[in-house]
């Protein structure tokens, strides 16, 4: 199961707040990067983490699930979007709802940009759910946030809850001829819509009746004692600093616009786009990699 | 002295004009057991949730009437307060739980209460000691079974030290063994420390006799009051009564026995006349399985060398451990699992080379989570869907089906928003609307009160009837009885016996049905219509 299991490994030991730290950063660089290189660059380096930490493969299934959907978007920006110089394809028919095809290559790279940063974030929640223990961070941010504290263990546990259902909804839907559907992009996309539905629906209702549970046991009524004390070591500090490092550096980036690359009207060239200094910037992405290879190798 | 009482409450939840109980008047003492029974939605669990005000402070609603907590009344209590007092442990043990590790998950609602560290070691360390689940306290929640879960449930809210414990169906998704370890669990708080319990359970015959009081409950209203050898005289409906009490009422006795023990006692001077011996119907070989192996991981074989042939218009009931195999072996046989060893023949084809459609056509299999189905926005429309994939869809078909599962009321409604049983018969009416040859139904009776069971009961004659063959995977003992013809005894991945139900089940020590084992030594009965029957002729 794509779930947290106890691993103990280097990761699974930070402090809540460094774990938090560390995809946080991860999810702001996937949504702010705009270069491919750079996207890329850091993509590279959580694989190479999540390599350290022993859950690569179940960060892969992460993406594989995901990249349908990724695909979808890749392949409809183009459709829908009518924006762009470069024109590949003018198409001659009015075809109902999108008009007149005209696909340019601006759409194309920004589909497929919107598209790997899609797999990209899922895949850093798929880290988050491999790395981060959900009864520690519940418990360490419900002293200080209740009401956020139990939406967002309501958000961590949503995603393995749905993974959990996955296989028995699918194979509800394999029973009832589902699978047939999938002749055809648009009947695979209909079927895997239908999955998801099934599945989101089943996540909220169990959901209504964990916090039913949570509220009759009292969670939420003045303050909270805490049974595990959680206690910041020196390689949390050194995490939370590194993080706090890179995320200064990538906003200073982003604010002299060194980050910036434009795909419409024309597109820029990532290569020419890119600088030292965004270089730079994913080079720091792989300090956290590098601190856990480092733990693999001398055990500090 | 009382320690909770609601006077003349009535309840609607947001946008109902109906109310989901109504003029409730009920008083419990401290120390007692009550028990709660009725149908489905008849508004047990709301009666429940009263006493700890998630009704209506988490629902939202109306309510009238006053609840009382020690002579206090709850509206004017502090959240805290209530908390402190009252306890609830629900149905599903996967839902209720919070946290991922077993020892976390028992300190949660102590941490709620700001208790200090070494009154929570004391308070978890002795719940765990008293539940028996120490050995399993640095496991995830998610790895263990849903006994132990159940218990671990109990044990978060025992350590709050509650006066009152209720419990909302605690053992309706459990299988026997924990079913049973649950039971005994709630029998000791009960019994041994004097914790006030109120139990709602559909599932009677194991907890019948524990309580001290029976509350019958229907349509919203409570229609009456006794205890386990004091039961009103107009209470006849099977959802009231244990299977054995039921069965002897049906058969006009006036003392009502509420388990085996009682049961033999009351027979024990009485001679039966033998009934006669069912056989399995005469019909032409529909499933052939030969040799048939299977395992999820390398080397970890989760079937067997398993043989077996299934005739047309029989039903063979599957029973044994969880973990047995049963599920694997007949979703191998729907198709959904392939990567087997052996051959599976229906009607003398290879199931490995029929198409999608054509299997469908052959072979239903109705899952034990209803909700696994529910994507649609109407009871017609997820009906309609199956016959949509496999480019058959017939509008009177569907009405048909959706006529004999008694759905056509609800047919515009969203299945997600029908009752438990309800949804049961949403989901056979779209696994039976492609009409297949075979049926398999797993865990069919799950949840499902003495009426929802009956009504599943008459289905599958009915279905039988029509000539197709049909597999109950089931915990069900009693339910096997009355409608298999044959049984199959899975163990370990392995068939340790199959033969005729009234053979196999009789015979068994563990898996007969609960009125075989009132009988045992008197007649071979296995069936509850047989033995009211019997118990008819001799009076």
């Amino acid at each position: 199961m794509l779930t947290y299991k106890k691993r103990d490994t280097f990761l699974q030991r930070l402090h809540p707040v460094s774990g938090i730290s560390l995809i946080v950063l991860y999810i702001a660089a996937f949504l702010t990067i705009d270069n491919p290189l750079y996207l890329m660059g850091v993509f590279l380096s959580l694989l190479l983490l999540s390599y350290f930490d022993g859950c690569l493969n179940e960060i892969l299934k992460y993406g594989e699930i995901i990249f349908p959907f990724a695909f979808l978007i890749m392949i409809l920006n183009p459709l829908l979007v009518k924006n762009g110089s470069t024109v590949i394809y003018n198409g001659h028919f009015n075809i109902p709802v999108l008009g007149r095809v005209r696909i340019t290559s601006e759409a194309v790279l920004y589909g497929i940009v919107i598209g790997l940063r899609m797999v990209c974030v899922v895949m850093v929640c798929g880290f988050f759910n491999m790395v981060i223990n959900p009864d520690r961070t519940f418990t360490f941010f419900s002293k200080f946030m209740k009401k956020s504290a139990l939406l967002m263990s309501m958000t961590i546990r949503l995603f393995p809850q749905i993974m959990k259902s996955y296989r028995s909804v699918v194979e509800a839907e394999k029973l009832r001829g589902g699978e047939i559907l999938n002749k055809g992009i648009k009947n695979k996309v209909k079927n895997y819509g239908n999955i998801v539905n099934i599945l989101f629906i089943s996540s909220l209702e169990d959901s209504g009746d964990m916090a039913e549970s949570m509220y009759s046991r009292g969670y939420g009524i003045g303050k909270r004692s805490t049974y595990f004390n959680e206690k910041m070591g020196f390689w949390d500090f050194v995490y939370v600093f590194v993080c706090i490092g890179i995320f200064a550096y990538m906003g200073i980036i982003n604010s002299e616009g060194l980050n910036t690359m434009n795909y419409y009207p024309k597109c820029d060239n990532p290569f020419k786009t890119a600088n030292i200094y965004g270089y730079v910037m994913v080079l720091l992405f792989f300090i956290p990699a590098f601190i856990n290879w480092g733990f693999k190798k001398w055990k500090y | 002295m009382e320690i909770l009482e609601a006077k003349d409450v009535t309840y609607y939840y947001p946008e109902t004009d109906k109310p989901a109980i109504k003029n409730i008047n009920l008083k419990i003492n401290e120390g007692e057991f009550v028990l709660i029974v009725g149908p489905s939605g008849c508004g047990k669990s709301t009666l429940l949730r009263l006493f700890n005000r998630t009704v209506p402070d988490f629902y939202g609603g109306k309510i009238k009437g006053q609840v009382f907590i020690k002579n206090k009344l709850i509206k004017d209590m502090k959240k805290e307060d209530i908390v402190k007092n009252i306890g609830m442990v629900f149905q599903h043990p996967e839902k209720q739980i919070v946290l991922e590790n077993v020892e976390r998950e028992i300190a949660f609602g102590l941490e709620n209460l700001n208790m200090d560290y070494n009154s929570m070691r004391r308070n978890v360390a002795e719940v765990m000691s008293l539940l028996g689940i120490e050995n399993i306290k640095e496991r995830g929640t998610s790895e263990i079974s849903g006994g132990e879960k159940q218990r671990v449930a109990i044990a978060s809210v025992l350590a709050m030290r509650p006066e009152v414990i209720m419990f909302d169906e605690p053992i309706s998704q459990l299988d026997p063994i924990g079913a049973e370890d649950v039971l005994n669990s709630i029998k000791k708080l009960n019994r041994d420390f004097g914790i006030t319990v109120i139990l709602v359970e559909q599932r009677l015959d194991k907890c019948f006799d524990m309580a001290d009081r029976i509350i019958f409950m229907d349509k919203g209203e409570i229609v009456g009051e006794g205890s386990p050898h004091r039961i009103p005289p107009f209470i006849d409906k099977n959802y009231f009564l244990p299977n054995i009490s039921y069965i002897f009422k049906n058969a006009g006795y006036k003392e009502l026995p509420v388990n085996v023990k009682e049961g033999r006692h009351l027979i024990k001077d009485r001679v039966f006349n033998e009934i006669e011996s069912i056989s399995s119907p005469e019909g032409e070989v529909l499933i052939e399985v030969k040799k048939l192996s299977f395992e999820y991981e390398k080397g970890k074989k989760v079937l067997r060398d398993i043989n077996f042939n299934l005739k047309k218009g029989e039903v063979l009931a599957v029973m044994g451990e969880n973990g047995a195999g049963k599920s694997t072996l007949f979703k191998i046989i729907a198709g959904v699992i392939d990567r087997y060893k052996g051959n599976i023949y229906i009607n003398g084809k290879d199931i490995s080379k029929l198409n999608i459609e054509e299997r469908i056509k052959k072979v239903g299999y109705l899952s034990q989570n209803p909700n696994d189905y529910f994507g649609r926005d109407t009871v017609f429309d997820e009906v309609s869907y199956t016959l949509k994939n496999i480019g058959e869809y017939d509008k009177k078909r569907v009405n048909d089906v959706i006529k004999s599962m008694n759905l056509t009321e609800v047919e515009d409604k969203n299945p997600r928003d029908l009752s438990g049983g309800e949804k049961q018969r949403v989901a056979i009416a779209c696994t039976i609307v492609s009409n297949p040859e075979i049926l398999i139904l797993d865990e069919p009776t799950r949840g499902m009160d003495g009426a929802q069971k009956e009504n599943l009961g008459s289905i599958i004659e009915k279905m039988k009837s029509d000539g197709k063959t049909i597999v109950i995977i089931t915990h069900d003992a009693d339910f096997a009885g009355d409608y298999s013809d044959r049984t199959m005894l899975l163990f370990n991945g392995e068939i340790i016996a199959q033969g005729l139900s009234s053979d196999i089940l009789f015979d068994s020590t563990y898996y007969s049905p609960l009125i075989s084992r009132v009988f045992k030594g008197k007649a071979r009965v296995i069936k509850s219509k047989d033995a009211a029957l019997l118990l008819k002729v001799v009076k």
